[in-house]
């Protein structure tokens, strides 16, 4: 049984502007997909219903066996923060805020005890090489730092997959592979990914790329 | 969660901060506008409910006098107690209309013959019972050889009061009062609640001073019931659990003395404030006017001048309408000033989700539940709200404590503002929410790469 898989899916935005087309996506618990495809094809659309930000107009999206279209309100929410990781272009900081706090805003979220917050963003921290950077704010870091601190807030809290919206579009060659060096020693931990990207070296790190065109496989 | 409130609140108050001065002060101006529109509220409501119980539907007439002390003095002195006295009796014979004259004062004990007469001797009493108590001034009537208790003169009337009901006892009879001899005068006396378990009907109570300078004896013929009440001539609520309640009595003795002067208790019972000041007439609406016609003949005839009549029933009257109106004033002014308040507050909640869209992404994608985000919305709303209390506070004190203005603040102007801040907060916040929820989030995300 794959991790998730999306059939069919269908999804529009103003029942005008049809973005995908009976597209179809498999992915298996702990691998690595890129899914590659031009501006406005529908890449980030895929990753907004995988994390149940979105909903579809048609087709049927299932995680872990269960469907995921009987999710709604709080229960969509709760699944998303114990399920999915997200890793965006522009890193996606709190700018007012510490890395610390950053990286520790789900578990604040679950209403974690202090103690135990502590333990494990000082852990991830030094497992990403930024347990120096925690009392500073996103400004006063580097694009490579701030991407790291966007990846130990995604996977705090362990989750099943984590979603990567171009993760390196923001960073230079050499950031980027280190970042992608990052993911791939996560992905050896057994963490599944789905990275949505333009760049065909990133893709290459992939286990597999799925390729994306108006909204359809191709 | 509590970081992230705190981080909220941070971000709500301080990234516009004149805003949210603007927004306290704004709610803070509104509640005390709001609290004095309740509190004339609550007082027209008092007036009126006590006007239509004291007046019913009768006309009142109050005597009143033109002038100053040079006048009471003169109306007080010997030359006028037969005036004070015929124009007495003529108001209380007239058909047109009752004279009543009750009013709340004080009962004097002293011995004025023996010099020995100290407090081993009072009556007695209890503290509360002591003019002045309510107020805090209780010890300066209670002295090593004078004590002043609380005392009610009451007309004939006084027993057909709706609020008044004896426990045990006896009403006043008409004879009671009357005075008929200048020497040991017994005085039937009423007791409030209060002195139930001092005193047994039949007791007599020595050395009291009804405000005359000879002492009489006050038999207690009966008590009432807890919490008896009744208007006074003054129209104030007076509540008779501790009072001494006493005929203002009538003299029929030769109060002519053989040098021509008159006898003291005459004299000083026969006070122009015992009798005619603030007394009442009481007639039927289609008698008000003969009524006060007949009153100024009345007057005219002993050579009383001086005195004159309100139309206490149309003066009260005009005073609950300008109390209504006032109310409806300030109500609209405290409306409006919180509908501003709400606006500005929606402004600063639609600004400061705008200006933060990013960082709600990012707590929605980090798997904010909706009711955690109704509670920042709710923190931002009851921050300004305990911000803007604090400054009434503040304004209650500095302003009650420099004696510049008193807004009136009671338990029901409190319970009142706390509702309607806590709907307002509930309403902001789901305000704050719908904003939230009309972002489109993929579009936010976007925003965000």
């Amino acid at each position: 049984m794959p991790l998730l898989s999306l059939e069919n899916i269908t999804k529009s935005y103003d029942k005008k502007t049809l973005v995908l087309k009976k597209f179809n996506l498999y992915v298996d618990s702990g691998e690595m997909v890129a899914i590659m495809g031009k501006s406005g094809s529908g890449k980030s659309t895929v990753l907004n219903i995988i994390s149940g930000i979105d909903s579809v107009d048609d087709g049927r999206y299932t995680f872990q066996g269960s469907d995921m279209s009987e999710l709604s309100g709080d229960k969509m929410t709760v699944f998303r923060r114990e399920n999915i990781g997200f890793v965006l272009q522009h890193f996606a900081l709190i700018e007012n805020n510490t890395v610390f706090k950053n990286i520790a805003l789900p578990l604040y979220l679950k209403n974690e005890p202090n103690k135990v917050i502590k333990k494990k963003v000082v852990a991830i921290a030094k497992e990403l090489g930024i347990e120096k950077q925690l009392g500073k704010i996103p400004k006063k870091l580097s694009g490579g730092e701030a991407q790291r601190v966007a990846i130990a807030r995604a996977i705090i809290n362990k989750p099943s997959l984590i979603l990567a919206d171009e993760p390196t579009g923001a960073l230079d060659e050499n950031t980027g592979l280190k970042i992608m060096q990052i993911f791939q020693k996560l992905h050896q931990q057994g963490h599944t990914f789905i990275i949505v990207t333009h760049d065909a070296s990133v893709a290459a790190m992939c286990d597999r790329t799925i390729k994306i065109k108006d909204g359809k496989n191709i | 969660m509590k970081s992230i409130i705190f981080e909220e609140i941070k971000y709500f108050i301080f990234n516009r901060t004149r805003v949210a001065i603007l927004l306290i002060i704004a709610f803070s101006f509104s509640f005390i506008a709001l609290n004095i529109t309740l509190t004339d509220l609550i007082y027209a409501y008092k007036e009126q409910n006590a006007a239509e119980e004291s007046y019913g539907d009768k006309t009142f007439y109050k005597i009143t006098f033109f002038g100053e002390d040079e006048v009471i003095n003169r109306l007080s002195s010997d030359e006028y107690k037969e005036n004070i006295k015929n124009l007495y009796d003529s108001l209380k014979q007239c058909s047109l209309f009752d004279y009543s004259c009750t009013f709340a004062d004080s009962m004097l004990f002293y011995s004025a013959d023996d010099v020995s007469y100290s407090s081993d001797d009072f009556p007695l009493y209890k503290k509360e019972c002591l003019l002045g108590y309510e107020e805090g001034e209780a010890d300066f009537y209670e002295s090593e050889n004078v004590l002043t208790l609380k005392a009610i003169y009451v007309s004939p009337n006084f027993e057909n009061e709706n609020h008044v009901t004896l426990s045990t006892g006896r009403w006043f009879a008409t004879e009671d009062f009357t005075v008929s001899r200048p020497d040991n005068i017994v005085l039937p006396v009423l007791l409030g609640s209060t002195y139930k378990d001092l005193y047994q009907i039949g007791d007599e109570i020595e050395n009291a001073h009804p405000a005359t300078s000879k002492g009489v004896t006050l038999s207690v013929i009966g008590f009432l019931n807890e919490n008896s009440y009744f208007y006074d001539n003054n129209n104030e609520k007076i509540i008779l659990n501790r009072y001494m309640i006493i005929p203002n009595y009538d003299i029929n003795y030769d109060y002519v003395l053989s040098d021509g002067s008159y006898e003291s208790f005459f004299s000083d019972s026969y006070n122009v404030f015992n009798k005619l000041i603030n007394a009442r007439i009481i007639c039927s609406d289609e008698n008000a006017d003969a009524a006060s016609k007949m009153f100024y003949k009345m007057i005219n005839e002993n050579k009383l001048y001086e005195l004159s009549l309100i139309d206490e029933t149309s003066g009260m009257q005009q005073y609950l309408n300008g109390l209504k109106d006032q109310t409806v004033s300030c109500g609209i002014i405290a409306v409006f000033m919180i509908l501003l308040g709400v606006v500005m507050f929606c402004f600063q909640v639609y600004y400061n989700i705008r200006k933060n869209r990013k960082r709600y992404g990012i707590y929605i994608i980090s798997g904010i539940t909706l009711k955690q985000l109704f509670i920042l919305m709710i923190a931002n709303a009851l921050t300004i709200f305990i911000l803007s209390d604090m400054l009434l506070i503040i304004l209650y004190f500095w302003l009650n404590n420099g004696m510049i203005f008193d807004f009136g603040t009671n338990d029901y102007t409190i319970a009142v503002l706390f509702m309607i801040e806590v709907v307002l907060t509930v309403f902001m916040a789901f305000f704050g929410l719908f904003k939230l929820k009309k972002m489109n989030l993929c579009t936010l995300l976007r925003e965000n790469e």
